[in-house]
């Protein structure tokens, strides 16, 4: 097992002519941390990964790997592993001439290529399949060739640039469990660019959000779910029904009364006005009578979808605003349909507040 | 007119069409193959009577093998230098910047709409000034200037067909710039690569107007030859000769058509 790099990122930016693709950035990895950078394209999540691996020359600043400056040094110095989209696996090689191209490259001995490219390959679960071409395997297999690839030679750090964006969704989440799995076995520090905010949150320790060519937001899946810093780390993460505050003042039981452009009037914890309000929809309950919360409003289904394990309404509250309300599947035991005239409620601990 | 008719008089029409440019491109060489064979002394056809007689006269006379060599190896190394230079002049063009690859394209196709005439007469005091007129060079360089294109372009297309992202990953994996050419570009732009460097020989071997403006009696070519001869005695040789170099250009376009296939088995 490798022992993890650690990663930093010294006010790191790129500009390309007046374009600033990515703006001065300063992050650290930990050593063996599953680190995803998410956002959407264009956000500089690409152009960030492509400073480590030498294909962006940066403007400004500098990139350490274990507080060695790698800023300009060419990329096939760097000992770093990278996965990409579309595999990029050498079409006329076999899997394990693919597999060895790294060792023959550092101009390892024959006799100790092959049992590395064999280990590789177990590790994989593709023992035997040395032979076959790549365009004989599937998609999810080609893919795993090559994180054999990139890992054989045991680099501290693997880039991984949306590794699973060409699979269908139900090998996604196959191959998210085997991501899991491989970096526990091999212990290098994963950097991991995504757009899709599931993935992101189900295998990485750590999350940076980015968008516009900045970080939003840096923390645990968790801590961005349920502290997101502004507006759009609250919507890119998951689900928000989002209220813009106008008018804030107390109401004398520590909340504060608050009225929102969507002409409503919410208790939220620590607003004020020109800030936003954010509720995740599985926190709001949905009932045919009054549900007796903080917040608490009548309304009408005008539309719903199942979802595996739960049910997604939308209800009108207003003409102007409709809520998301994610009911776990038990509660669809009352049985809810369109049009059916509800109320919704949520406490005033729910309400996320941020700056715009 | 009902559907039904439109669709069989076009389908007559197109039949019509390729039965006349089969007969305008077929007939010519039928009738130049024909003639080689013929038993007279001067150019007829029909032939009175099939023989070998002229072959023989060709295989008897060491200017025609001369001539037959030099266009070979200058042919051969025209097919090189388009390699080379038509390689490097489309990865810069596909790979590099994007500011002035339009342009250079352009440049570097220009030479293939040309008329080869005036391309020659651009190039004739350029090589009296180098001191390389009548020289095998002067014809291999202007043969490099319209065969280089054809390189260019198929090299374009191979590098166009895969994503660049394997270059990046043979980087990331350890290979510096030039074992990524050599075990990545190179395999992939292999077929392409070889299919440009026959044309550029079929392109070389075939050509006139510049080896009448840049050869001399020493670096004569074939065509150059059989120019002299039907301008001088017209015999059968003449023909015997062009079937020759046809059979010659046959089997050049059989490799490529071998080449193309076995690129698009691998794909």
């Amino acid at each position: 097992m490798t022992r993890g790099a650690s990663l930093t990122f010294d006010q790191v930016s790129k500009s390309y002519g007046a374009v600033m693709a990515l703006q001065p950035t300063s992050m650290s990895v930990a050593p063996g941390e599953f680190f995803a950078l998410l956002g959407p394209s264009g956000s500089g999540k690409s152009t960030l990964l492509g400073t480590i691996a030498g294909f962006v020359a940066p403007s400004g600043g500098r990139v350490l790997v274990d507080g060695t400056d790698i800023t300009g040094m060419s990329p096939h110095r760097r000992n770093i592993g990278m996965v990409f989209q579309n595999y990029a696996l050498f079409p006329y090689l076999t899997v394990a001439q693919n597999i060895a191209f790294p060792l023959k490259m550092r101009r390892l001995p024959k006799s100790e290529i092959n049992p590395r490219v064999d280990r590789a390959l177990e590790m994989v679960r593709l023992g035997g399949f040395g032979p076959r071409m790549p365009a004989q395997l599937s998609g999810g297999q080609q893919q795993r060739v090559a994180l054999a690839r990139a890992a054989v030679y045991d680099p501290p750090l693997l880039l991984m640039d949306e590794p699973l964006g060409a699979l269908d969704k139900n090998l996604r989440e196959e191959m998210q469990e085997e991501l899991r799995q491989f970096h526990h076995t091999v212990g290098a520090t994963i950097l991991y660019v995504t757009h899709d905010q599931q993935e992101a949150a189900s295998m990485a320790d750590r999350i940076a959000i980015m968008n516009h060519g900045k970080a939003e937001q840096i923390g645990s899946p968790h801590e961005v779910y349920d502290q997101p810093s502004n507006s759009f780390v609250a919507r890119f993460l998951g689900e928000a029904n989002m209220f813009r505050l106008r008018q804030v003042c107390a109401d004398g039981s520590g909340h504060m009364r608050c009225d929102t452009e969507e002409a409503l009037s919410v208790l939220a914890r620590g607003a004020a006005s020109g800030a936003v309000a954010c509720v995740r929809p599985e926190d709001i309950t949905i009932a045919t009578t009054p549900t007796g919360r903080d917040n608490c409003f009548p309304g009408r289904i005008v539309d719903l979808v199942q979802v595996a394990g739960s049910v997604r309404y939308r209800v009108a509250v207003t003409p102007g605003c409709i809520l998301t309300v994610r009911a776990s599947a038990e509660r669809r035991a009352t049985v809810l349909t369109m049009d059916d005239a509800v109320h919704v409620g949520w406490d005033a601990a729910d309400m996320l507040v941020m700056p715009a | 007119m009902s559907g039904a008719m439109t669709r069989g008089l076009s389908r007559g029409g197109s039949a019509l069409l390729l039965t006349l440019l089969g007969v305008f491109l077929v007939a010519p060489i039928v009738v130049v193959v024909l003639m080689s064979f013929t038993n007279q002394i001067y150019l007829t056809f029909p032939p009175t009577g099939l023989v070998l007689r002229w072959y023989f006269a060709a295989w008897n006379e060491s200017r025609w093998f001369d001539a037959g060599w030099n266009s070979i190896q200058i042919g051969a190394a025209t097919a090189f230098l388009s390699m080379v230079l038509g390689t490097l002049s489309a990865l810069a063009v596909t790979r590099g910047g994007r500011r002035w690859t339009g342009w250079v394209a352009s440049l570097v196709i220009a030479p293939m709409m040309l008329p080869h005439i005036i391309i020659a007469i651009g190039l004739y005091p350029t090589m009296l000034d180098l001191k390389l007129a009548n020289t095998y060079i002067a014809v291999i360089l202007g043969h490099t200037v319209v065969a280089m294109p054809l390189v260019f372009t198929t090299v374009s297309a191979a590098l166009r067909g895969y994503d660049p992202a394997l270059e990046f990953a043979a980087m990331t994996l350890g290979a510096n710039g030039w074992q990524a050419f050599r075990y990545v570009t190179l395999p992939m732009i292999g077929s392409g690569l070889a299919i440009g460097g026959i044309f550029a020989f079929a392109i070389s071997f075939d050509e006139l107007m510049l080896a009448l403006f840049l050869a001399s009696a020493r670096t004569e070519t074939l065509p150059r030859l059989l120019w002299e001869h039907l301008q001088q005695t017209i015999t059968p040789v003449i023909a015997a000769v062009a079937t020759l170099v046809l059979l010659f250009t046959v089997l050049l376009m059989g490799a490529v058509m071998l080449l193309r296939r076995s690129d698009v088995e691998a794909a």
